[in-house]
């Protein structure tokens, strides 16, 4: 049974699938994939999330611009967020942790930091 | 089997060439894990030493976790050595796969791609691990400038070369590259990253060789069939609760 919805905002199908199939390890998690920060912007528009993780450089839209919109819109403004970051761009980290992101997990996607980083800011 | 019968593979039993790996890994995870154990005996004992000293205690505590960090990434690469397994494949693109694999980098990287987008049928997490220790082996050799990555479709097959222009190796230390914590002169330790290259080829059907770039570098080719499906990033092993913007 659903317990978490969880918005992953990647443009990276490979990455997608690593941090979704990550999530879906998490007992009640369901995950609604997004490519860019736009098409993320769509799901925010009609769902409620209890968590989205969003890529930083992405086409289209990028996280930081979904960071901003999410942190200025009421009905999402205290969903927990977590960016996926380099360890060679710590600007763009640093950038989206002053916007409003919780946490962030630096790639290469390693399941087990995923997993704790989103039970530590869902409380699981 | 009768008197006349040809030797057959049997279960359980190791060739000589693989009874010679599986002694090289032994002999390797033994060597780093010693290490490890080495580092936090030692400061343990230091700090067990220093306990009204809290800045050489805070140093000493530093050291440990530093060691207990290293044992953990090799306990990681080394699942994933072991967990890599042909019937979670999935059909991914072999260009979004490297584009990971370098976004990582504090290196240039020049990337000459194949106007096809192949698909490649892998495990997904052995694949992009595989290809983010091969970047990083050369990005992070010190007489590394730049890397160049060149895909070209030949055929049922892809062929995926990653060059650089650090020190180039001997043929020796080109022969043992994907062993298990094989050593080069002038290249960072290998650890298992290498061999998990070798791995992802053998088990889905492609191969992987190393040789020099002209006039100095490591040139690391792996050549893997073409899947016939569209690549996706949702493929078995991903639970049907999946949605897709």
């Amino acid at each position: 049974m659903r317990q978490y919805l969880c918005l992953v905002v990647e443009d990276s199908k490979t990455m997608r699938a690593m941090l979704a199939e990550s999530l879906a390890r998490i007992p009640g998690m369901e995950v609604v994939e997004a490519e860019n920060g736009l098409a993320g912007i769509r799901a925010l528009a009609t769902q409620q999330f209890d968590l989205v993780v969003t890529d930083v450089n992405m086409p289209v839209m990028d996280g930081l611009k979904l960071v901003r919109h999410v942190r200025g819109d009421p009905r999402h403004e205290k969903t927990p967020i977590v960016i996926i970051t380099t360890e060679s761009a710590p600007n763009d980290r640093d950038r989206a942790m002053a916007l409003g992101a919780n946490a962030y997990i630096e790639k290469p996607i390693q399941a087990p930091r995923v997993i704790r980083a989103v039970k530590r800011l869902l409380e699981v | 089997m009768g008197e006349g019968d040809p030797p057959r593979d049997g279960k359980g039993i190791l060739h000589p060439e693989g009874m010679q790996a599986a002694r090289d890994l032994a002999a390797g995870v033994v060597h780093e894990v010693n290490n490890i154990l080495g580092v936090v005996i030692g400061n343990a004992h230091l700090a067990k030493k220093n306990l009204a000293n809290p800045a050489a205690l805070e140093k000493y505590m530093s050291e440990v976790r530093d060691a207990a960090e290293e044992g953990r990434e090799l306990m990681r690469h080394l699942g994933i050595l072991a967990g890599g397994d042909p019937r979670r494949s999935r059909v991914l693109s072999l260009h979004d796969l490297v584009a990971n694999a370098v976004s990582n980098l504090r290196k240039p990287v020049e990337m000459d791609l194949s106007v096809e987008e192949p698909a490649v049928e892998l495990d997904l997490w052995l694949a992009q691990d595989a290809l983010g220790s091969l970047a990083e082996f050369m990005a992070s050799t010190s007489t590394v400038s730049s890397l160049r990555v060149v895909t070209r479709v030949v055929g049922g097959a892809v062929v995926l070369a990653f060059e650089d222009d650090g020190a180039s190796l001997t043929e020796k230390e080109l022969s043992k590259l994907f062993a298990p914590f094989s050593k080069a002169d002038r290249r960072p330790k290998t650890g298992v990253g290498l061999t998990k290259l070798a791995d992802l080829a053998s088990r889905f059907g492609g191969r992987v060789a190393a040789g020099r770039r002209a006039p100095n570098g490591l040139r690391v080719v792996l050549t893997l069939p073409v899947a016939s499906a569209g690549a996706s990033g949702n493929g078995p092993g991903v639970p049907l609760s999946k949605k897709r913007v």
